[in-house]
C-alpha cells in the first residue's frame, strides 16, 4: 500500500520561508495534482517529496515509513520531468534500463520490463534511438517508460506536459489517465494548468504562496471553492467578483447589496454566521451561471468570443465593473450593445473580507 | 534563403577561405621546413634551405645521428610517459574538481573557484625557485615524478575553469533524474557527466598537452640528468655554443612531431564526435 502523509512539512532557503507548513494525507491509487501559480511551492514540495530538496521541518511518510532522511532511490518514487532529463548520450532502451541495472537486477528480468513498458508506450519502435533524435511527444513517453519500469509505488510528475503543443498535451494527458487507470499507482502530479488538474485528479491541492488554500475533489474546487483564492484559479474563463456589501443578517438569510445592481438586495439563504450589517462582502459568480437576460445587473457589451458551442460575452457595468457571461451555442449580442442579467443567489458564492467563503 | 545575393556571398565565403588559408601557410610554414631541411645534407640546408630535398641534397644523416648515436630513444620514452601521465592525471583530477564546483552548492563555492582562478593569472615560471627547493627537500631531482607534478599543477587551473564552465550547462534535472533511478554520486559523475563533456574534455586535453610536450624550462632545471631528459631537452645537446649540428636538431624535431600529432587526432576524434553528436537532433 502507497498511501503518502505529510504533516507540518515547512521548507526555508536561508531566512526566507517558502513551504509554511504543508499537511495532506494521500491514500494508496490516488492521482493527487498540486496545483497553484508558479512559486507557490507546488514544485519544491514534489522535490522534498522525491528527495531532491532537504526537508526543513515536519516529516514525510510513504506506507507509513517516515522518509526524511532517505535517498531518492529508496523511497519507492520515480519522478518524471518537465524537461524530461532523459540521459542524452544512452538510447531509449539504455536509459529505461539504467536505473535497473543500477539496482543490481537480472539482465532478462531488465528486458522483460523495458519491453513490457515500450509496448505499452508505444516505444518499441524507438528502442535503438538516441533521446535527440525523438520527437517532444516521444521524449516525453520515453520518460514516462524510464519511471514505469522501476515499479515505483508513487509516481511524481513536474509539470511533464508544458514542453508540448497544445494538441499533443491533450492527447499525452489522456494517455497519462489511461496509464494511471491501468497501473493503479498512486501519482502526485505538478501542474499550473487548472484544466490538467480538473481533468487528471481525484484530489487536487491548491497552493497559493506556500500554503494550502484547499484540498478536495475537482467538483469539490468547482462548486464549494473554500476561499476567493480558489474561486478565481478553478474554471475557465475566470469566476466573476463583484463587490457588495452586506445590508442584513438573521440568523437564517442575507441581504446583500450588489455595487451597480439596479434591483436593490440580493437575499441569500444561508446562516452567514460570520458577517454583520455593514461588513464589505465579494459575490462571486462563474461565466456559465450567468444569462444574458435580465436587468439587475446591466452594461455595454465590450468584446464576444465565439467558440461555437459556447460563446464569451465580456460586459462593462455601469460602476466600471468587468462581467464574462458565457452563453452556451452562438450568440446575437454585437459589441457595443446595452444588455443586462440577473443573479441567480443559488449559484452565488459570497467571500467575506478575508476572502473566505460566507455560507 | 539568405536575402544576401549569390554573387556576393560566394565572394565573402572566398574572402573567409582566403585569409584562412594564408593563416594556414603561415603556420605551417616553419614545419614545412623543419621537414624538409631534416632530409637534406648539412651543405643542401645552408645552400638553399627553401629547397626541397634533391637527389644530391638527400641525406638522412640526422637520423642516423639521432637514432644511432644519442639516447633518443629514452628522451622519447620519457616525454611520453610524462606528456600521457599529467594528461591523464589533470583530466581526471581536473574534471571531478570542475564537477565539484558546478554541480553542488556549498559554502565555499565561490571562493574555492576564485582560488583556483588565481591559478591561471600568475604564470607557474615565476615561482620555478621555490619549485626548485620544493624538488629538491622532498629528493625528486633529477625524477620524471617532479616533472608530472609540476605540469599538473601548471594545467589543473585552466583545466577546471574551462570544466566547470562547461559542466554548468549540463541541466540539473539530469543529476536529479539519476539519483531517482538510484545512481551513486560517482557513477553520475563518470557515466552521466564525463561522457557529456567528452568534446570539452578532448579540446582541454590538446590544451594541456602541447605546452607539456614542448616545455623546455622546466625539464632543463628540474631533469638534467641524461636518463631521465625529455625530447626537448635532448634536442639541446645539438645546440653548442659555437657549432649547431643541424641535421640532428632539425631530424629530433621532426621526431618529436610524431606522438604529439597522434594524441591530437586521438583528441580531434573525439572532438568531433562529440559535437555532431549534439548536433544531430
Amino acid at each position: 500500500m502507497a498511501d503518502m502523509k505529510l504533516e507540518g512539512v515547512y521548507k526555508s532557503y536561508g531566512d526566507v520561508e517558502v513551504l509554511h507548513g504543508v499537511d495532506i494525507d494521500i491514500t494508496d491509487g490516488e492521482f493527487v495534482v498540486f496545483v497553484g501559480p508558479s512559486g507557490c511551492g507546488k514544485s519544491t514540495l514534489l522535490r522534498m517529496i522525491a528527495g531532491l530538496e532537504d526537508i526543513s521541518g515536519g516529516d514525510i511518510s510513504i506506507s507509513g515509513e517516515r522518509v526524511n532522511d532517505k535517498p531518492p532511490a529508496d523511497r519507492g518514487i520515480a519522478m518524471v520531468f518537465q524537461s524530461y532529463a532523459l540521459y542524452p548520450h544512452m538510447s531509449v532502451r539504455k536509459n529505461m534500463a539504467f536505473g535497473l541495472s543500477i539496482a543490481k537486477l537480472g539482465k532478462a528480468e531488465i528486458k522483460t520490463r523495458v519491453d513490457a513498458a515500450a509496448e505499452k508506450l508505444q516505444l518499441t519502435e524507438l528502442l535503438h534511438r538516441r533521446p535527440a533524435q525523438l520527437s517532444g511527444g516521444q521524449r516525453q513517453r520515453v520518460a514516462i517508460g524510464r519511471a514505469i519500469v522501476r515499479e515505483p509505488q508513487v509516481f511524481l510528475f513536474d509539470e511533464p506536459l508544458s514542453n508540448l503543443d497544445a494538441a499533443l498535451r491533450v492527447n499525452t494527458r489522456l494517455e497519462i489517465a489511461k496509464l494511471h487507470q491501468d497501473l493503479q499507482n498512486t501519482v502526485i502530479y505538478v501542474t499550473h494548468d487548472q484544466v490538467e488538474a480538473m481533468t487528471l485528479a481525484d484530489k487536487i491541492v491548491v497552493m497559493n504562496g506556500g500554503n494550502v488554500e484547499q484540498i478536495g475533489s475537482p467538483m469539490d474546487l468547482y462548486h464549494r471553492p473554500a476561499n476567493l483564492f480558489v474561486a478565481g484559479f478553478i474554471g475557465s474563463p475566470k469566476m466573476n467578483f463583484l463587490p457588495g456589501t452586506v445590508v442584513s443578517v438573521d440568523g437564517s438569510s442575507i441581504a446583500v447589496q450588489v455595487a451597480g445592481s439596479l434591483s436593490g438586495t440580493v437575499t441569500f439563504d444561508r446562516p452567514g454566521n460570520s458577517c454583520s450589517s455593514g461588513d464589505s462582502i465579494t459575490l462571486g459568480v462563474r461565466p456559465e451561471h450567468l444569462t444574458a437576460a435580465g436587468n439587475e445587473l446591466s452594461g455595454a457589451v465590450e468584446v464576444v468570443e465565439r467558440l461555437g458551442d459556447v460563446s464569451y460575452i465580456y460586459l462593462n457595468l455601469a460602476d466600471g465593473e468587468r462581467l464574462v457571461i458565457a452563453e452556451s451555442g452562438t450568440t446575437e449580442v454585437a459589441p457595443g450593445e446595452k444588455i443586462g442579467c440577473n443573479l441567480d443567489p443559488a449559484s452565488l458564492h459570497l467571500f467575506d473580507a478575508d476572502g473566505k467563503v460566507v455560507n | 534563403m539568405s536575402s544576401k545575393p549569390l554573387v556576393q556571398k560566394s565572394l565573402s565565403a572566398t574572402l573567409v577561405h582566403g585569409i584562412l588559408i594564408c593563416y594556414s601557410i603561415l603556420a605551417l610554414w616553419p614545419i614545412f621546413l623543419v621537414l624538409i631541411n631534416s632530409f637534406k645534407s648539412r651543405k643542401g640546408i645552408f645552400n638553399d634551405p627553401m629547397a626541397l630535398p634533391s637527389a644530391e641534397t638527400f641525406s638522412t644523416i640526422g637520423f642516423d645521428k639521432v637514432l644511432g648515436r644519442s639516447n633518443f630513444d629514452v628522451y622519447f620514452f620519457n616525454s611520453i610517459t610524462v606528456t600521457v601521465l599529467t594528461l591523464g592525471i589533470t583530466l581526471l583530477i581536473g574534471a571531478m574538481a570542475a564537477w565539484a564546483l558546478a554541480g553542488y552548492k556549498y559554502k565555499l563555492n565561490t571562493l574555492l573557484a576564485f582560488y583556483l582562478a588565481i591559478g591561471i593569472m600568475v604564470p607557474i615560471r615565476l615561482g620555478t625557485v621555490s619549485i626548485l627547493k620544493l624538488v629538491v627537500a622532498m629528493g625528486l631531482m633529477n625524477t620524471l615524478t617532479a616533472l608530472v607534478l609540476v605540469y599538473i599543477a601548471m594545467s589543473l587551473p585552466l583545466t577546471i575553469f574551462i570544466l566547470s564552465e562547461f559542466m554548468q550547462q549540463i541541466p540539473n534535472d539530469l543529476k536529479e533524474a539519476a539519483r531517482c533511478d538510484g545512481v551513486s554520486e560517482y557513477r553520475i559523475f563518470f557515466q552521466i557527466i564525463l561522457p557529456l563533456t567528452r568534446p570539452a574534455i578532448a579540446t582541454v586535453g590538446v590544451f594541456t598537452m602541447v605546452p607539456v610536450w614542448n616545455d623546455l624550462w622546466f625539464p632543463l632545471i628540474l631533469t638534467a640528468d641524461d636518463s631521465v631528459r625529455t625530447v626537448t631537452l635532448g634536442v639541446q645537446q645539438f645546440v653548442g655554443q659555437y657549432v649547431t649540428d643541424w641535421n640532428s636538431v632539425l631530424a629530433s624535431l621532426t621526431l618529436a612531431i610524431v606522438p604529439v600529432f597522434i594524441l591530437y587526432i586521438i583528441f580531434s576524434r573525439q572532438l568531433i564526435r562529440g559535437i555532431t553528436a549534439g548536433a544531430v537532433k
